[in-house]
């Protein structure tokens, strides 16, 4: 039995040392979000709705100048958002689409217009419509995550509007309290 | 003849056993006439387009550039000894040892290398000729977000063994 005494020897580590202490941070949080192409620029779409198909029910195509990464008459939406640790916050993309179109006097309201989501699988920010309202959630996800999507969007055009050039902007909003 | 063998060879095995542990006796070196006890770094996530595939999108960086140490070894002069630098396994807000990785480059003598919590890695082999053995490293702490709960501290351990 006294054989193994020599082994109990063997492992002793001696610590006699003073140590120099490396102090890390809190990581910075880190939300980012992009719509449309790269620049500054707010990117445009454009429907553009024949007179003999006006409220006929066949949805229009939106176009758009700039798609970026995205197929053709495609937007992107790119949301990110960065914490530690892992899944520990929640992040919300949200769209305000309550002031609606407008020319003149007369407005469309964005629900007439939709989307569709491809480009970039699983599906994160999916298809949908806007609602007209300040705080539409498109998508929630927990850090750190990105949720990347191409949006082809399209007019409704299932109602009569007076004649004329709409115009009418939608923000889109990341946050991750 | 078995019984022979059942007499002897454990104790054969204990004899090698012994000689092999006796090696490895570990002397964890004094540092404390290093010039900066106490750095502090802010980690940056390492990559700012990052897919959400990838591992990327988790990881941080932190640099510490000019790391001087001044180990002590005096009590090992005119030794063969070899140096490790080690990681403490377990660091209070790093969930698991995939949370840290340490990489470093010697401006002097040590060589580079990279561990994890709980990992340690050759910097020195040599004999040792002056009471107190000084080196500057530029240090690169890799952290996976995903493992870490915020702020932590460690302390990098400096390991002297003696070469027979």
């Amino acid at each position: 039995m006294r054989r193994h005494a020599p082994i109990l020897l063997g492992l002793l580590v001696v610590m006699t040392a003073e140590a120099a202490t490396i102090v890390v941070g809190n990581a910075p949080t880190r939300v980012r979000l992009r719509v449309g192409a790269t620049g500054g620029a707010i990117d445009v779409v454009t429907f553009s709705v024949p007179a003999g198909s006006v409220g006929n029910g066949t949805p229009v195509a939106g176009t758009v100048t700039a798609s970026g990464v995205c197929a053709a008459n495609n937007v992107l939406i790119d949301a990110e958002a960065r914490a530690t640790p892992a899944d520990s916050r929640t992040a919300t993309l949200s769209a305000d689409s309550s002031m609606p179109l407008s020319s003149g006097a007369d407005t469309i309201p964005f629900t007439e217009i939709e989307w569709t989501a491809s480009g970039y699988a699983p599906i994160t920010i999916p298809s949908g419509a806007f609602s007209g309202a300040a705080g539409q959630v498109l998508t929630s996800f927990q850090n750190s995550r990105r949720a990347r999507q191409c949006h082809a969007f399209s007019f409704r055009n299932t109602q009569i509007f007076g004649a004329g050039t709409y115009i009418g902007r939608v923000t889109y909003t990341l946050t991750m309290p | 003849m078995k019984r022979w063998l059942a007499r002897w060879f454990p104790g054969a095995a204990l004899a090698l056993l012994s000689g092999a542990v006796w090696s490895q006796v570990v002397i964890r070196l004094d540092d404390s006439a290093s010039p900066r006890q106490r750095v502090a770094v802010t980690p940056q996530w390492a990559f700012p387009d990052a897919d959400e595939a990838s591992q990327q999108l988790n990881l941080l960086r932190a640099d510490i550039s000019a790391f001087e140490v001044r180990l002590n070894t005096r009590a090992h002069l005119n030794r063969d000894v070899e140096i490790y630098l080690r990681l403490p396994l377990t660091i209070a807000g790093v969930r698991g040892p995939d949370g840290l990785r340490l990489e470093w480059q010697g401006r002097g003598r040590f060589v580079n290398g990279t561990i994890r919590s709980g990992e340690r890695a050759l910097v020195y082999r040599g004999r040792i000729t002056e009471p107190v053995l000084a080196e500057i490293l530029d240090l690169r702490l890799w952290l996976d977000g995903r493992q870490i709960d915020g702020g932590f501290q460690f302390d990098p351990i400096f390991e002297l063994e003696l070469v027979r």
